[in-house]
This record gives C-alpha cells, sequence and structure tokens, in this order.
C-alpha cells in the first residue's frame, strides 16, 4: 500500500519536523500515536502531498510525487484536523460533495442514494437539510466523516478524527471504520491521541517519536511500560480485558511538578 | 498541463468564432435603428431646405436653412446665441444643460421671457449626464455646445441618429479669438453675418486697444498671483500657470505671472511660495457675474486677507486684491478681465478707458440681461 | 416508478432554488420592459410598443432602439457580471467583503482611463473613447496580474490576495489623483465624468464585447460549480477532495479580471452590486454553486434594472448615476435583509 522512504521535512530550513522516516503501513488500519509535536499531522501532510518534502512516498510501487491532487484524490481520502469552514451547505450538500470529481450538472440518483446510505449509517438522516453554520463540532465531524466515506478510495487518511466526539461517538466510529474495512475493502491510517482506542482497534500502530519512528508493528509489541516512559514520560502499567486486548493505565508523570516548592 | 493549454486555445478560438458569426448581426440592429433612419430622412428632404457649415472642430454639418428650435448644453452657449440673434434667442433655446449656475440665470431670463421658465431639464453638470432622450423628443434643429470633449461623442452620435446634428463652438480654446469665431458661426447658421461680425469687431477692437500698448514689452512688470475662488481661510485653491487660459491673459496684459507652468498648469501652490513671491495683485476668479451678490463678494476677499501672513503682503496692504468672474476667461466677455488687468497694472495707459463702461456698452448693445443685473469685478475695500 | 430515497431528499433542497431561477428571470424581463417603457420623453405605452417592433415614427424609434434599449440591455448584462464577479471572489476568498473590485481593478481602471483622457494621449480623435476604455482594461488586467506574480511567492494565501489588493487600489488612487492634480479643468471634467459608473455611453459594440465575455465567463465557471462550491469548505477540505486550491484561485482571478475590467473599461465604477448581489443570492439561494453563480448573476442583473429606472424617475427631467442609485436603493434593503436573516436564526 502506501510506504514512506527516507522521509525529511522540515517548517523552516535546517529545523525538521520528519527525520529520515521511512514506515509501511501495510495493515488494514494503522494508527499513528505518539505525544505532541511529534510530526503526526505533518506525516499525513507529507503522505497526500500538501507539504514539499525530500525523500520518497510510495504507492505501491509507484512514486506519489507524480500525481496530482485530483488524481491522488482518487486513491486516497485526506481527512485534516479541525473542522470545515462555516458555510451555508446543508449536510445532504456537503456531503455529495465527497463525489465532487464525478459530479456533473445533473446529480444522479445513485450518486443521491449513496449520499442517502451514508447519512444513514451516521445516523444524519434526520437532520439532512440543517446548514453547516447551525451544526456543533461533534455533528460538523460526522458531517466530514460521511463526505470521506461516500469517496469509497482505496486509503482513507484521518487526522484525530475522534476530537469532539464523546465515548459512545468515538466508538461508534470506529466500529464504522471495522466495517467499512470488511465490506468495501477500504484501508485506513489514522492518526490518534487516545492510546488505548489505538491498541483496541489498530491492526498495527506506529510509534512516533521527536520526527523518528519509535516502534512500529501490532499492539500488543508496541504497547509496553518503556515506551510510555520513553515516548510520552509517563509512569504506567499495563491491563489486559477479557478479550486480551491490553489497556495502558498512567499513573504519574516523569517530570516532578513543584508549582509552590517541594512539599 | 498540455490538456489545460488546449482548452485554453479552445477557448480562445470559440470566442473568435463567436465573434465572427455576431459581428453582421449586430451590424443588422445598427442597420435597423440608426442608419437606416438616416437615410430615409435624407432622400426625401429637398436639398433646398438644408445647407452645409463648419464648425469650430471643423466637422461640416448638414442643417436646416431655417433654424427654428436649439438645444444647448449651457447658459454660456446660449449667451452667445442672445449676443447674435437678441430676443429671438429666447424663442429658439427649447433646453440648457445644467451647471453650477443653471437656475440663478434661469430665473433673472424668466423674469422678462416668461417661456424661459417653462425649459425642460435635459441633465447635465458634473454627476448627471445630458439625456440624449429628452433632447430627441424635443425635436431641435439643432444642439449646439460650448466646447468638445470626448464625452461628447456618445452624445452627438445618438443626436445624429435622430438627425440632430451638433454644432461646436470651442468658445475656450483661445481666450482673445475663440468667442469671435463662435459667434461668426451662429452669425452664420441663423443667417445674420452682419450682427455677428460687428459683435465680433467690437470685441476685436478692444483686444486691439490693449495691444497696441504693448505691455508685453514693458520692463519692470507687475507681479501677479491668481486664485481660483472656492479657496476659504484655511485652504488655497488652484492657480494657473502662463499656459492656462488665465495665465495668457496676465501675461497679454503685461502682468508677471509669479507661477510658471515647470509647476503644472493648474495647481494648488504651497503657501511659502506664495508668501516668499509676494505679489503685487492678487486676482480671485471667484463666481462674479450675473446675479452676484456684493456684499458676499467682499466677504471672499476678506477670508483670502485672513490667511496666515497675507497680512504682510504688498497686494493685501495696497488693497490691489480683487475679485473677477472665473468663467469669463472662456467666454465672450473676456475682453473684460483683459481691460481690468490692463488697466489694473498700467494705469497711466488706460486713463480714460473705463471697463465697466466698455462691458455696459457690450450689454446695453448685444445682450439681453442688464449690465445691473451683475456685478463683474469686486475689488477689496 | 419508485423515487428512490436520496432523490426525495435532495430535490426538497434544490427545487426551492429552481423556482427562485424562474421568479428572478420573470423578474428581470418584467424590469426590462418597464425600463424600456420609462424615459424622458415621455412616450405613451402604444408609441413605446410601435416604436419596439418598428411600426412608428423614426424618432420614437431612435428613442426606444438607440437610447433606451443599450442601458436597458447592458444594465442587465453589466449586473450579471458583477454579481459573478463578487461571487466567485467571495468564494475564493472565503470573505464576505471581497467584490470584483477587490484586487484593485477598478481604480486601476480608473487611471487607465485618467492617463489617456488627461495626458491627451490620442491616435485620431476618431479612436479616442475605444482607446480609454482600453487603457482602462489594460491597467486593469495588469493590476490583476501583478497580485498574480506577488501573490505566488505568497503560495496564494487569501490574506495576502486581499492585502495586495488594497495595496493596488492605493497604489492606482495615489497615481490618479496624481494626474488629477496636473490636469485642466475641462480634462478633469471629461475625467470625472468617465469615472462615475454610467450605462448611457455603451454603445452596441460593447455590449456585444460584453456579452461575449460574460457567457464565455459564466459557462467556464458553470463547469467549475462542484469545484467552487468544495472551495466553500475551506482549503485544506477542498484539497482533500483533490481540488488544487492555489490553481483554481489562479484561474478565478484572471477569469473574474477578465470580466470585471471588461464592464468597468464600458460602464465606469458601479459599486455596491458586486458584494450585495451574491449575498442575497446566497441568503435566497444557498451555497450550491450550480445554483449561487446564476443567482448571483440574476440579482445582480435584476439589482442594475431596477436601478437604472429608478435612476430615470426618482429626480425628473435628471438621470442620476447609476451607481448613485444602486446605493441609495440598495443599502436600505440589504440591512434590512441582514437582520431578517440574522434574526431568524435565532
Amino acid at each position: 500500500m502506501i510506504r514512506t522512504e527516507n522521509l525529511v521535512f522540515g517548517y523552516h530550513k535546517h529545523v525538521p519536523v520528519l527525520k529520515e522516516l521511512s514506515v509501511d503501513f501495510d495493515a488494514d488500519l494503522n494508527v499513528i500515536i505518539g505525544p505532541n509535536a511529534c510530526g503526526k499531522s505533518t506525516l499525513l501532510k507529507c503522505l497526500f502531498g500538501i507539504l514539499n518534502y525530500e525523500g520518497k512516498v510510495f504507492w505501491n510501487n509507484q512514486d506519489l510525487s507524480k500525481l496530482d491532487f485530483e488524481e491522488k484524490a482518487q486513491l486516497m481520502a485526506y481527512l485534516p484536523q479541525g473542522d470545515v469552514e462555516n458555510t451555508s451547505l446543508t449536510i445532504f450538500e456537503t456531503v455529495l460533495l465527497g463525489k465532487v470529481a464525478s459530479l456533473s450538472w445533473k446529480v444522479t440518483d445513485d450518486q443521491l442514494d449513496e449520499v442517502y446510505n451514508v447519512l444513514n449509517t451516521m445516523n444524519l438522516l434526520p437532520i439532512y437539510d440543517k446548514k453547516i453554520n447551525e451544526l456543533s463540532g461533534g455533528q460538523k465531524k460526522l458531517v466530514t466523516i460521511a463526505q470521506t466515506l461516500i469517496r469509497e478510495p482505496e486509503l482513507i487518511i484521518m487526522d484525530e478524527p475522534t476530537n469532539n466526539l464523546d465515548i459512545q461517538k468515538q466508538l461508534e466510529l470506529f466500529d464504522i471504520i471495522r466495517q467499512i474495512i470488511k465490506h468495501k475493502k477500504i484501508k485506513f491510517i489514522i492518526v490518534l491521541h487516545d492510546i488505548n482506542v489505538s491498541t483496541r482497534y489498530a491492526d498495527k500502530i506506529i510509534v512516533l517519536n521527536d520526527g523518528k519512528k519509535y516502534a512500529c508493528g501490532q499492539p500488543e509489541e508496541i504497547i509496553n511500560v518503556a515506551m510510555l516512559k520513553d515516548v510520552y514520560g509517563v509512569h504506567g502499567k499495563l491491563v489486559k480485558d477479557q478479550n486480551d486486548t491490553t489497556f495502558v493505565v498512567a499513573e504519574s508523570s516523569v517530570n516532578e511538578i513543584n508549582l509552590f516548592g517541594k512539599e | 498541463m498540455k490538456t489545460k493549454f488546449s482548452k485554453t486555445l479552445l477557448v480562445l478560438l470559440s470566442i473568435f468564432l463567436l465573434m465572427v458569426l455576431t459581428a453582421p448581426c449586430s451590424s443588422n440592429n445598427t442597420d435597423k435603428t440608426g442608419e437606416e433612419v438616416v437615410a430615409n430622412e435624407k432622400t426625401p428632404e429637398p436639398s433646398q431646405s438644408t445647407r452645409e457649415i463648419t464648425d469650430a472642430q471643423g466637422n461640416t454639418l448638414t442643417v436646416a436653412k431655417n433654424i427654428g428650435k436649439i438645444a444647448v448644453d449651457q447658459w454660456g452657449t446660449a449667451d452667445i446665441v442672445v449676443s447674435v440673434l437678441g430676443e429671438e434667442a429666447m424663442d429658439k433655446i427649447v433646453a440648457v444643460g445644467i451647471t453650477k449656475s443653471y437656475n440663478q440665470i434661469k430665473g433673472i431670463y424668466g423674469k422678462s421671457y416668461p417661456q424661459i421658465n417653462n425649459l425642460p431639464s435635459i441633465g447635465g453638470g458634473r454627476s448627471s449626464p445630458i439625456d440624449a432622450e429628452k433632447i430627441i423628443s424635443l425635436q431641435p434643429d439643432l444642439y449646439m455646445i460650448a466646447n468638445y470633449s470626448e464625452n461628447s461623442d456618445d452624445l452627438i452620435g445618438k443626436l445624429a441618429k435622430a438627425n440632430i446634428p451638433t454644432v461646436i463652438l470651442n468658445i475656450s480654446e483661445e481666450p482673445s479669438q475663440s468667442p469671435q469665431n463662435a459667434i461668426k458661426i451662429v452669425g452664420e447658421l441663423f443667417g445674420v453675418q452682419e450682427r455677428a461680425d460687428e459683435i465680433a469687431g467690437f470685441i476685436d477692437s478692444q483686444y486691439k486697444l490693449i495691444e497696441s500698448k504693448n505691455l508685453e514689452d514693458k520692463r519692470n512688470k507687475p507681479t501677479v498671483y491668481m486664485e481660483k475662488g472656492s479657496g476659504t481661510k484655511d485652504e488655497y485653491d488652484v492657480t494657473w500657470s502662463d499656459q492656462s487660459a488665465w495665465g495668457k491673459i496676465v501675461t497679454k496684459t503685461g502682468g508677471k505671472n509669479i507661477v510658471d507652468s515647470s509647476l503644472g498648469n493648474s495647481v494648488k501652490i504651497d503657501s511659502e511660495f506664495l508668501l516668499s513671491g509676494n505679489p503685487d495683485y492678487i486676482i480671485i476668479a471667484g463666481s462674479v457675474g450675473i446675479g452676484t451678490d456684493l456684499e458676499e463678494g467682499q466677504e471672499l476677499i476678506r477670508s483670502y486677507t485672513q490667511r496666515t501672513g497675507w497680512q504682510n503682503l504688498d497686494a493685501v496692504k495696497n488693497n490691489n486684491i480683487f475679485l473677477i468672474g472665473h468663467g469669463q476667461e472662456r467666454d465672450q466677455f473676456c475682453f473684460f478681465p483683459h481691460l481690468v488687468m490692463a488697466k489694473t497694472f498700467y494705469p497711466e495707459d488706460f486713463v480714460d478707458i473705463e471697463p465697466l463702461e466698455i462691458l455696459k456698452e457690450f450689454y446695453d448693445k448685444y445682450m439681453l440681461l442688464d449690465f445691473e443685473d451683475g456685478h463683474w469685478y469686486i475689488k477689496l475695500e | 416508478m419508485q423515487l428512490s430515497p436520496g432523490k426525495a431528499l435532495y430535490s426538497n433542497i434544490v427545487s426551492k432554488k429552481k423556482y427562485i431561477i424562474v421568479f428572478l428571470i420573470i423578474a428581470i424581463v418584467i424590469s426590462f420592459i418597464v425600463n424600456l417603457f420609462v424615459g424622458s420623453a415621455g412616450l405613451t405605452l402604444v408609441e413605446t410598443i410601435n416604436a419596439i417592433f418598428g411600426d412608428s415614427s423614426k424618432i420614437n424609434r431612435v428613442i426606444v432602439w438607440s437610447i433606451r434599449m443599450p442601458v436597458a440591455i447592458s444594465a442587465i448584462l453589466v449586473g450579471a457580471a458583477l454579481g459573478i464577479g463578487g461571487c466567485e471572489m467571495q468564494t475564493i476568498l472565503n470573505n464576505p467583503m471581497a467584490s470584483p473590485y477587490t484586487l484593485g481593478i477598478s481604480s486601476a481602471a480608473s487611471f487607465g482611463a485618467a492617463l489617456v483622457i488627461i495626458l491627451r494621449i490620442s491616435i485620431s480623435p476618431f479612436f479616442d473613447n475605444i482607446l480609454i476604455s482600453l487603457s482602462a482594461f489594460c491597467f486593469s488586467i495588469l493590476a490583476s496580474f501583478s497580485i498574480f506574480t506577488l501573490s505566488k511567492r505568497f503560495g496564494w494565501d487569501r490574506g495576502v490576495l486581499i492585502l495586495f489588493g488594497i495595496a493596488m487600489s492605493f497604489l492606482f488612487n495615489a497615481l490618479t489623483t496624481f494626474l488629477q492634480f496636473i490636469a485642466d479643468q475641462n480634462d478633469l471634467q471629461s475625467f470625472i465624468f468617465w469615472s462615475f459608473g454610467d450605462l448611457t455611453k455603451i454603445n452596441w459594440t460593447q455590449i456585444l464585447i460584453l456579452f461575449i465575455v460574460l457567457i464565455v465567463i459564466y459557462t467556464l465557471f458553470f463547469k467549475k460549480s462542484w469545484h467552487l462550491t468544495a472551495v466553500t469548505l475551506g482549503d485544506s477540505a477542498a484539497l482533500s477532495l483533490g481540488i488544487d486550491v492555489k490553481k483554481m484561485r489562479r484561474t478565478v482571478i484572471i477569469m473574474v479580471a477578465i470580466l470585471s475590467a471588461t464592464s468597468v473599461s464600458f460602464a465606469g465604477t458601479i459599486g455596491f452590486v458586486g458584494i450585495v448581489a451574491p449575498h442575497i443570492a446566497r441568503m435566497i439561494g444557498g451555497e450550491d454553486q450550480r445554483f449561487l453563480l446564476s443567482i448571483s448573476a440574476l440579482v445582480g442583473a435584476l439589482m442594475l434594472s431596477v436601478a437604472s429606472t429608478f435612476g430615470k424617475t426618482l429626480v425628473p427631467g435628471v438621470i442620476l448615476p447609476i451607481g448613485l442609485v444602486t446605493s441609495m436603493v440598495g443599502i436600505p434593503f440589504f440591512i434590512y435583509l441582514i437582520l431578517q436573516h440574522r434574526g431568524g436564526m435565532k
């Protein structure tokens, strides 16, 4: 699927954010985790080619920098962090826009039905004609996800899609993603903050630290006490549930916080 | 990239094709409206009732032999017609374009010639275009404008379609010659060349009088500063160089303009420049003329003298600051400011000449309005 | 046949917009006819109808065909051009204050005209008017291309584009003021006449050119209407949909520049319509560009057509410049619309 070779990128000269990063996203559901400012979002932007990086990004064995946005958009969908801008488009129209590459003046019934189905899946049907600028942050996120899903690309790249979603919605979202992987054969690369959500759903976890790959592999191989300490700077322990899924319980920061002097 | 380029090419090509295809349609359209009209009108009319004249712009126009109704762009143009035709002009003029003093002058004419009160508005002035439709609906035999400008082209074209020729007088081109030329054109239009020649001769003789004194060759010429009369106590208005109409008058009457054309022909100057120049005479060209209030004029001059530093100017100390009608530099009354300046600068050469008397004579002989209806020249008291 | 569930929902959203378009077209036709029937010549209804169909005195035909018709048609064309230009500038800059003049096009056009009028540049008297329009057009295009080149360096950032536009306006205003400074009275008057927006000076050839440019640009925008709609979601959202936002911005700027430059060089600067028409269109028709583009054009055309009629009737005997009328009639109406709209949301 998609992989990078010696990827280097910096927003300013001589201050690289990504340092010779070589990652192979070969699983169905790849999750990138890591502390703040480790280069997770930057990596996604490089994968989609918004930023001018050095090194190579390959789609199977094809150099991605040779494709333009329209061609890339057919292979993969990139769902950036943050909300869409306020617009008076309705939810229905916004989701329909996911099909922008294949839309013409007359919208076909098939296309409209696809929108209907996605709205149905995402439970957005009752508010289909609400305008985007009248929605809450969580609803906006659902609309963007719906817009991405309707495109049925081979790969969906999501930057912290669970922001603004409550716990139930987060779990629902990943159930949806799982089903999509199963039925539509779409692969995912998702940046997440929540390690526990990652371990529950990911097939492969990539841990980034300071622009470099710290570790990469199946959740149980990766998640351990040493990683928590090295990457996140926390003391913690691991717990397993009845499904043998590993959970992290963070207990204290490595750094001592002494705001008002030592007690 | 390549496909983009060919797409652009395709678009350009199609624009071109459209233009070629639609061009005949548009010309048919104009045929329907304009040219056909002109053609139809021309053929049935016998050539005895029209004749050709050449206006000041050099255009040859076909006009009616007996001109009944005329429309003019402003009262200044009407004044030329009035001087040539006298009271008859009041019956012939069916519309006058709006200018700053439109209502004032209309009111004064209206007192003696009630038909003037009913003149319809055809627009005009700074903020509204002349209404071609209104002029056409009035059906004048011709439309007359004081001076040509590119803006007139559109109007002239529309009127031409309705068979209304536009006579351009170019009154303002050369202050000491163009008005006489305009008068002669109007005389020819109405078949009263003798009267027109008489008026032009009257004006010419005033310039001959001034030229006979060889003022331009004088030594120790008095220095002069001119300013447009829309300034205030605090703000200077524009002054003119010797290349402008007012500047030429000063030169011709033996004055020395303290502003030369290197500063521009129509500029607001720095007050320091004026104060250090310390002119002998200051001339304010403001709204003086028909219907002016004497006290308002004095007030305007006084406000100028209250400017910072002006009390030290020789011109102000000696009360050599006066107000004269702006606009006269571009009409047939231009001989008057010439005479006033010449006599002011060189009183010994013009002992027995009274500019105001000469102007009164002109008014009594050739104009319908009374000389007493206005003030022409106000000196600081 | 069973209606598909998606289509059922979608037609709820779209059908209203179709009615709006039909309504606007009818309104424009009516205002166009009224515009033809109103004028200082005081022709009666029957006289005007006869004049339109050629069965009348030549004078009446000239009045209707050579004077009223060009104004009535150009009001619609210029209005549509401003509506389209404003709509797309607001779209690609994601800024409700944007207008066709945002990138300094009207100031540049004024300067171009002033240059010819005041410096008395002339090939032959016959070409003077063409030269003025041509110079105005060239300088508008020049201004856009300067912004174009400058913005390249800043990655077509929206904020930078707007700032350059402001800078360009100030620059050309300053240059024009300088020209006015050295101008003599008559030329100054000529220039002032040129610079205020006025439809009476447009001739048939110019109408034809404007019409072609309008149709071509409209078609190009229309073909891109889904992409333009996607741009309203924001730069990154549009990017992720596979739209090259920078390229989009580039082409839209060029096309709006050509369209606005054409209308400005023929009709002068007519403010307000370019900002307000797209707003009204958005309020009544939503953001979908397939409709927004057309509705903006139609609202602009209607506004200018009505304004043109008002200009002939508000002050009897005087034709008010159309720019003045659009502001006088339009601004209170616009404020009312904003209040209605915001009030309805709460």
